[in-house]
């Protein structure tokens, strides 16, 4: 399969260094304390958060610090094939999960609430390329939607590399070309990587390059995500007859 | 493994000064240590006191429907509750499962072992290679411990050939005979670009940064960090999924350095391989250690046909002194694996007793010199006895055909002359074995 065309552009009209398009919505179920979806092209993530709140068990419980836990869900119509098979993708996905639940650990100031709990819950409605990505993002807003306090914004993004070409942010069909995959999580204002996964053989050279597209990546995702923010406050506070500057 | 505050400032306050709790710089990789198994299917390797062994069964069985001409790679790790406190038995922690994962990502889904080489018959049968990584002791780095002791044991594995037979299959199912090691050489896996990996760990706000850690620095560090090289030194993977941000100019250095290790590892990996090639090789020649030495292969009679002639002539036999462990993986096959181990000892000795002298042993030769006389050429298709275990030692086979030859079978010579030469020689060696 042809990856991308002489004239530079991907399968689905896209340039390589371009991201599909992003969309969120912040505040989606009034029940949860934080909520958030996240759209990027057709991949779409719910994210809930509740918390912080008092540990379930004093066991799992730090003391000077509050735990993160993730539940992760997949729906079953979220690839393109009705999911089957159990055994395998359950490992995947308590990866996924545990991947999320770290890169949220890094990110909340978790020592100020000790003996709290806050509990991710994330569900993919589509899944289409870069789902591990949507989720770190989608989780991102949806705590701050829950006004839990971070050390930095966020945002996360995958490169792939396909027919010696850096592409950002491949979807489904771009991965069945099996090269090489890296993920990026960035605290996007201190400029440090907190989760850095990359799969199948690269030679550093490209990777370099494909690390410097993700970062580039990352950063735009995070200015959308903030972005998006900031409108979400604006709205609210219009909403209560605030001014907002 | 918990240590307590006063344990974590020290180890981060003498980091400071690039001291480590043991003495080694921050750069300075344990002692590896890769022990093979003679067996050919086990490695362990040792990294200053991490322990981790490797064991490959490989399984003879039908392909998955979807890839009808592919052996398959099954990933296990087991974090027994022995190696560390941390670890309780039973199922799998989420630290086991993220093993699992990484070996399938670098060993399977890479394609460094070449699945299709495993296919045995196309939609019937293939290899399926079970790869158990125990931890048998956890003193920090399991990562890096793991890959490497599975990466041995793949390069150090041997499969049994498999000759398949389908002349006489009226269904059309094609039986499959299992070779035992002592018949045919069994053959190594064809594996493409290995994977090494090099674990870091990050300190405090990512300031420093120390290789290979041990288990109280890992619970000391704020992030780890562990970048897989391969034998192209391309980068294979990279894994921080935890841990405090890393600037990635840094990670672009860290990926410098593992890719030197990987190498560097890959080189001695390979020189052990070499030297226990040679001691393989080696132990494949047996002889007693008491025999005399112009009782050679010739002298020691009549054991073996040449395994080509087994469907020629008559069930073979075998007279050896260390087969016990040679058809014991294989013999116990489904119905269609058929015998498993081809060569066979027809002796009527009884079963159990175990044979370890020289002279039981020319008790054996000599019953089976009678079973030629009397029923050998009557009942070639009698089921041949086994002959009961003579060591506990490891087999290695025989890779070259026996020196004798038997033409006395074929029809031509007279046997019963043929025979009496032979005890004649027995009586011979028994006389010199007893002195």
């Amino acid at each position: 399969m042809e990856f991308v065309t002489p004239e530079g552009l991907r399968r689905d009209g896209r340039r390589p260094k371009e991201l599909r398009q992003l969309k969120c919505e912040v505040g989606v179920f009034p029940h949860a304390d934080g909520s958030a979806t996240f759209n990027i092209g057709n991949t779409q993530v719910i994210a809930t958060v509740f918390g912080p709140r008092v540990a379930d068990s004093r066991g799992e419980s730090s003391t000077d610090r509050a735990i993160v836990k993730c539940a992760y869900s997949e729906s079953h119509f979220a690839a393109g094939s009705r999911r089957q098979r159990k055994g395998r993708g359950d490992r995947r996905t308590a990866e996924l999960a545990s991947t999320v639940r770290k890169a949220l650990e890094e990110t909340i100031l978790v020592e100020l609430f000790p003996k709290a709990q806050i509990d991710l819950g994330i569900q993919v409605l589509q899944a289409d390329g870069s789902v591990l990505a949507a989720c770190i993002n989608a989780a991102m807003l949806a705590v701050a939607d829950a006004g839990i306090p971070m050390r930095d914004m966020i945002a996360a993004t995958t490169v792939g590399y396909l027919e010696s070409t850096p592409l950002l942010d491949i979807n489904h069909t771009e991965r069945t070309g099996n090269g090489p995959e890296l993920l990026l999580a960035l605290h996007v204002n201190q400029d440090k990587a907190i989760i850095i996964t990359e799969e199948g053989a690269v030679n550093p050279e490209t990777l370099e390059g494909m690390a410097e597209l993700a970062e580039q990546g990352c950063k735009a995702v995070g200015k959308f995500l903030r972005q998006s923010l900031l409108e979400h406050i604006q709205r609210h506070a219009t909403v209560r007859g605030l001014t907002v500057k | 493994m918990h240590i307590s505050q006063n344990d974590r400032l020290f180890i981060l306050k003498a980091l400071k000064e690039d001291i480590r709790i043991d003495g080694r710089n921050p750069f300075d990789s344990r002692k590896v240590t890769v022990t093979l198994g003679l067996h050919n299917a086990s490695a362990t390797v040792s990294m200053g006191s991490t322990r981790v062994t490797t064991t490959i069964v490989p399984v003879l069985d039908a392909p998955f429907p979807d890839r009808p001409n592919e052996g398959t790679l099954r990933f296990n790790a087991e974090y027994s509750p022995m190696a560390s406190s941390e670890f309780e038995g039973g199922r799998h922690s989420e630290a086991g499962m993220e093993m699992i994962r990484l070996l399938e990502q670098v060993l399977r889904n890479s394609r460094a072992v070449d699945r299709e080489a495993l296919c045995v018959l196309a939609g019937q049968k293939v290899w399926h290679l079970d790869v158990n990584v125990t931890v048998l002791d956890h003193a920090g780095n399991l990562t890096d411990a793991c890959l490497l002791s599975a990466v041995a044991a793949l390069m150090v594995f041997r499969r049994p050939e498999v000759e398949i037979n389908t002349s006489n299959s009226g269904s059309g199912v094609a039986r499959t005979l299992v070779l035992s090691p002592a018949v045919r050489e069994p053959l190594p896996l064809s594996l493409h670009q290995l994977p090494l990996s090099t674990t870091f760990a990050l300190f405090g706000a990512g300031e420093s940064i120390v290789i290979d850690p041990t288990s109280r620095e890992e619970a000391a560090a704020s992030g780890v960090v562990t970048i897989i090289v391969n034998t192209n030194s391309d980068i294979c993977a990279i894994r921080k999924a935890s841990g405090v941000g890393i600037p990635l100019a840094q990670v672009q250095r860290l990926m410098h350095l593992a890719s030197n290790r990987a190498s560097e590892m890959m080189q001695d990996l390979k020189e052990v391989l070499q030297q226990h090639e040679a001691s393989r090789v080696s132990s494949r020649v047996r002889r007693h250690a008491s025999a005399p030495q112009q009782l050679g292969a010739t002298s020691r009679s009549v054991n073996m046909l040449p395994p080509n002639d087994i469907s020629a002539t008559v069930q073979p036999y075998q007279l050896q002194e260390q087969d016990s462990g040679s058809g014991e993986e294989t013999s116990s096959g489904e119905d269609d694996m058929s015998v498993g181990n081809p060569v066979r000892m027809i002796a009527s000795s009884a079963e159990g007793v175990p044979i370890s002298s020289h002279a039981q042993e020319a008790q054996y030769q000599e019953a089976a010199l009678q079973h030629i006389l009397t029923g050998g050429r009557s009942q070639r298709k009698a089921a041949p006895v086994d002959r009961p275990v003579a060591s506990k030692k490891t087999a290695i086979g025989l890779q070259k055909e026996p020196q004798i030859d038997l033409d006395f079978l074929e029809g031509d010579t007279d046997p019963e002359k043929d025979v009496l030469d032979m005890r004649k020689a027995l009586q011979t060696k028994n006389k010199q074995w007893q002195a």
